[in-house]
C-alpha cells in the first residue's frame, strides 16, 4: 500500500496542557486518536510522514491578530505551537516536501476574531489565519478558500475575513439559532469590499451522512469552482459526529473521509470535536486515509450502523432549498446598500468571550476602496482593556489606504484617548505598538 | 573490470570511488542526526527543551577505518579516532554487551485491568492503582523475564497516566508504562574494569 499523495502529518496533542483541569480542551483529546493512527499503521504507509510542528513567533501572531494589549499577554506556548503546527504544513506544502498536510492539533481556533481579548470558544489564536497571512507573508497573495466543517460556526475566522476579496470563506454548521455561538445565518457575506466572498450554510440539528455531502456537492464545490482558489483548507471539526456530547449532528467516520475525499483540500486543520474515544479516532483516520488517496471503506466506529443514522426526509429537502438560497448569494450577491469609494463604513460588535468571561465593545470601520479590500480602523475596549485603537493597512493596499492608516496611527497616538494604539502594516511587514 | 568498462585510469578512478564513499557516508549520517533532533515530540514542555545531539567526535571502526580516518575527518571537520583493534571492534562489542530487552505495561483503572502484551499477562488491579505502582510492576516483570537474579539498570522510556472522563465525571485513570533495560556492558566486564 502506498499513499497516491505525500502527504504530511503534523500529530501534537500537547498531552501536558489543558484549558483547566476539567475543560473537555483537555490533555488527552488526542490520545485515542494516536493510539488508532499507531494501530492501523498509518505512520508506517509509505508517502505518509509525521512532522514535528513548527513554534509561531510573535510576530506570526502580530501580523494576524490584534492582541490586546499584546501578544504574551493572551497566548500561551501551547497556543504558539498549535499555530506552529498549521504553519508546518503550509511550509511542507509551499516548499513542495508534500502534496497535501494535515495539522493534528490543539488548541483549536476559529472562534478567535481579528481582536483578542481573552480566550473565546477554547480558542486564543485562529490557527488557520496564523498560518494563511504566514504564506502570504512569504510567498506573496494567494486566492485562498477556507472551508469551515466544525458543527460552530467559525465566527472568528468569519471576523478575520469579513473584508478581504482574496479569501473565501465558507461555513457549514448547526444553525446558529441552536448552537453556539449563535451566528452564521445566511445574510451575513462579507463587508463592502468583499460581499459574497463569506458564505454562510447553516444545517438543521440532525443532519446525517447524506446531508453534509449533499451539502459539499449542491454548494461548495460549485463555489469553489466559481471563485478557483490557489489553495483550499479545511478547518475540520469534528464535532458533527453522532457520538459528540456538544452538538446534535449524525455524522460520521465514514462520511468525514468521502467528505474529504470530494473537498480535496490542500492543508486540514483539526478545530474542534470532544467525543474522544467514540469519534475523534476514526473520523481523523478516515480524514488521513482520504487525504492520502487511500481506501477508508473499513473505518468505522465500533457501533457505526448506518441505518440507524439516517437523516429525516424532511432534513434532506430543507438541504434541498438551502441550495438554492446559499448559491443565489454567492453567484448574486445584493448588499442592501450601496457605499462609494472614500467612504468609511462602520459596524458596532459586542463581543462575548465566554471561557473568560469578558466582554467587549467594538467599533470596526473599512475604508470603501475600489483598488483594495480597504484600510481598517477598529476602537476596542472590554472588562479587561482600556479603550484601544488599532489600523490594518492590509496586503496590496493602494496608497490612499496606506497613508490614510498610518495618518490615523499617527493621530491615534496623538490624541491620548487611547491606552494602547496598534498598527498591522502588511506591505511594509510592520506590526508594532 | 570497472575500471575498464569506465575507460579511466586505475588511480584517478579509485579516488572517485573514495569519494563518493566518503561522501555518501556523510550524507547518512547528517541525515540520521536530523532524523533524531526532528524527531516528533507530543508535549509543550518537550517543544520548548529539545534534546538535541551535536556530534563531536567521530569513531571509525572496520578493517577499512585507518584507511578512511583521514578523509572522513576532512568531510566532517572533527575529531577522528581510530580505535585499538578497529577491524574487530564490532565482534568485540557485540560479545560485550549487555543483554537487553523492554516491556510495555498497560493499566485501566476504571476496568480495573493491568496488561502487559508481551507476557500475555492480565491481571486485576483495584482503583487506587498509581503510576508508581505501575513502575514498579513494569520493573519486576522486566527483570523477572530473565530469571534468576539480574542486576541491572532498567530505564524508564514513557511513564504516562491520562485521566478518563465518562459522563462528566473522572471515571479512572489510563496507564502507560514502557521501560527497557538501560543498553551497555556486561556488567563482569565492567567489574573487571574497575577492578584493574
Amino acid at each position: 500500500m502506498k499513499a497516491l499523495n505525500r502527504l504530511g502529518l503534523i500529530l501534537f496533542p500537547a498531552f501536558d496542557w489543558a484549558i483547566s483541569p476539567t475543560h473537555p480542551e483537555r490533555e488527552e483529546r488526542l490520545l485515542y486518536t494516536q493510539d488508532q493512527l499507531r494501530e492501523e499503521g498509518i505512520f508506517d504507509i509509505p508517502g505518509i510522514t509525521e512532522y514535528k510542528p513548527d513554534i509561531a513567533s510573535h510576530r506570526d501572531v502580530a501580523r494576524t491578530h490584534f492582541c490586546i494589549p499584546n501578544v504574551p499577554a493572551v497566548t500561551t506556548e501551547s497556543h504558539l505551537i498549535s499555530a506552529g503546527g498549521a504553519i508546518r504544513a503550509a511550509r511542507l506544502i509551499m516548499e513542495g516536501h508534500a502534496d497535501k498536510a494535515f495539522a493534528l492539533v490543539r488548541p483549536p481556533g476559529h472562534h478567535a476574531m481579528k481582536v483578542v481579548h481573552g480566550n473565546r470558544g477554547f480558542c486564543n489564536i485562529n490557527i488557520e489565519a496564523a498560518m494563511i497571512e504566514w504564506i502570504r507573508e512569504h510567498y506573496g497573495q494567494k486566492r485562498i478558500a477556507i472551508v469551515d466543517t466544525d458543527c460552530h460556526h467559525g465566527d472568528g475566522t468569519q471576523d478575520i475575513y469579513w473584508h478581504d476579496p482574496n479569501t473565501l470563506f465558507i461555513s457549514l454548521h448547526q444553525d446558529g439559532r441552536t448552537l453556539y455561538p449563535g451566528s452564521g445565518h445566511l445574510d451575513e457575506l462579507g463587508g463592502p469590499n468583499a460581499y459574497g466572498r463569506t458564505i454562510n450554510i447553516p444545517l438543521p440539528p440532525m443532519t446525517g451522512e447524506e446531508g453534509f455531502l449533499e451539502v459539499i456537492d449542491s454548494m461548495v464545490l460549485p463555489i469553489l469552482s466559481d471563485f478557483k482558489p490557489d489553495l483550499i483548507i479545511n478547518s475540520a471539526g469534528q464535532d458533527n459526529h453522532y457520538t459528540d456530547p456538544i452538538t446534535n449532528m449524525q455524522f460520521t467516520a465514514q462520511g468525514y473521509a468521502e467528505l474529504t475525499r470530494r473537498l480535496n483540500p490542500d492543508i486540514a486543520v483539526l478545530e474542534g470535536g470532544y467525543s474522544i474515544q467514540g469519534a475523534l479516532p476514526y473520523v481523523n483516520c478516515g480524514i488521513v486515509l482520504a487525504m492520502a488517496g487511500l481506501d477508508y471503506r473499513f473505518v468505522r466506529e465500533p457501533d457505526y450502523d448506518p441505518l440507524a443514522l439516517r437523516q429525516n426526509a424532511r432534513i434532506t429537502d430543507y438541504i434541498h432549498r438551502l441550495a438554492d438560497a446559499v448559491l443565489e448569494r454567492y453567484f448574486h450577491p445584493k448588499p442592501d446598500k450601496q457605499y462609494a469609494p472614500g467612504e468609511l463604513v462602520s459596524r458596532e460588535k459586542r463581543i462575548f468571550y465566554d471561557t473568560d468571561g469578558i466582554s467587549e465593545r467594538q467599533v470596526e470601520s473599512v475604508l470603501v476602496c475600489g483598488e483594495c479590500s480597504g484600510m481598517l480602523r477598529i476602537e476596542t475596549s472590554s472588562t479587561v482593556n482600556p479603550e484601544t485603537l488599532c489600523i490594518e493597512i492590509p496586503l496590496g493596499a493602494c496608497d490612499s489606504c496606506c497613508s490614510e492608516g498610518l495618518a490615523q496611527f499617527e493621530n491615534g497616538q496623538k490624541s491620548g484617548r487611547f491606552r494602547n494604539v496598534l498598527l498591522i502594516n502588511r506591505p511594509a511587514r510592520d506590526y508594532r505598538r | 573490470m570497472l575500471v575498464a568498462e569506465a575507460d579511466q585510469e586505475p588511480l584517478p578512478f579509485a579516488r572517485k570511488a573514495l569519494a563518493a564513499a566518503i561522501s555518501a557516508i556523510k550524507s547518512a549520517v547528517d541525515a540520521l542526526v536530523a532524523d533524531v533532533n526532528d524527531r516528533p515530540v507530543y508535549t509543550v514542555y518537550e517543544m520548548l527543551h529539545p534534546e538535541r545531539i551535536e556530534p563531536k567526535t567521530l569513531y571509525v571502526v572496520g578493517g577499512p577505518a585507518p584507511a578512511l580516518a583521514g578523509l572522513l575527518a576532512d568531510a566532517f571537520g572533527c575529531a577522528v579516532i581510530v580505535p585499538p583493534h578497529a577491524a574487530v571492534a564490532n565482534a568485540i562489542g557485540a560479545a560485550l554487551a549487555r543483554t537487553t530487552s523492554e516491556l510495555e505495561l498497560l493499566a485501566d483503572t476504571a476496568r480495573g485491568v493491568k496488561l502487559i502484551p508481551r507476557l500475555g499477562l492480565s491481571e486485576e488491579i483495584d482503583r487506587r492503582y498509581s503510576l508508581d505502582d505501575a513502575k514498579h510492576d513494569a520493573r519486576s516483570a522486566l527483570l523477572a523475564t530473565f530469571g534468576g537474579s539480574y542486576d541491572a539498570e532498567v530505564q524508564f522510556l514513557e511513564a504516562s497516566s491520562f485521566t478518563m472522563i465518562e459522563g462528566g465525571r473522572v471515571s479512572g485513570k489510563d496507564l502507560r508504562v514502557h521501560c527497557q533495560i538501560r543498553p551497555g556492558l556486561v556488567q563482569d566486564y565492567v567489574q573487571g574494569l574497575r577492578n584493574s
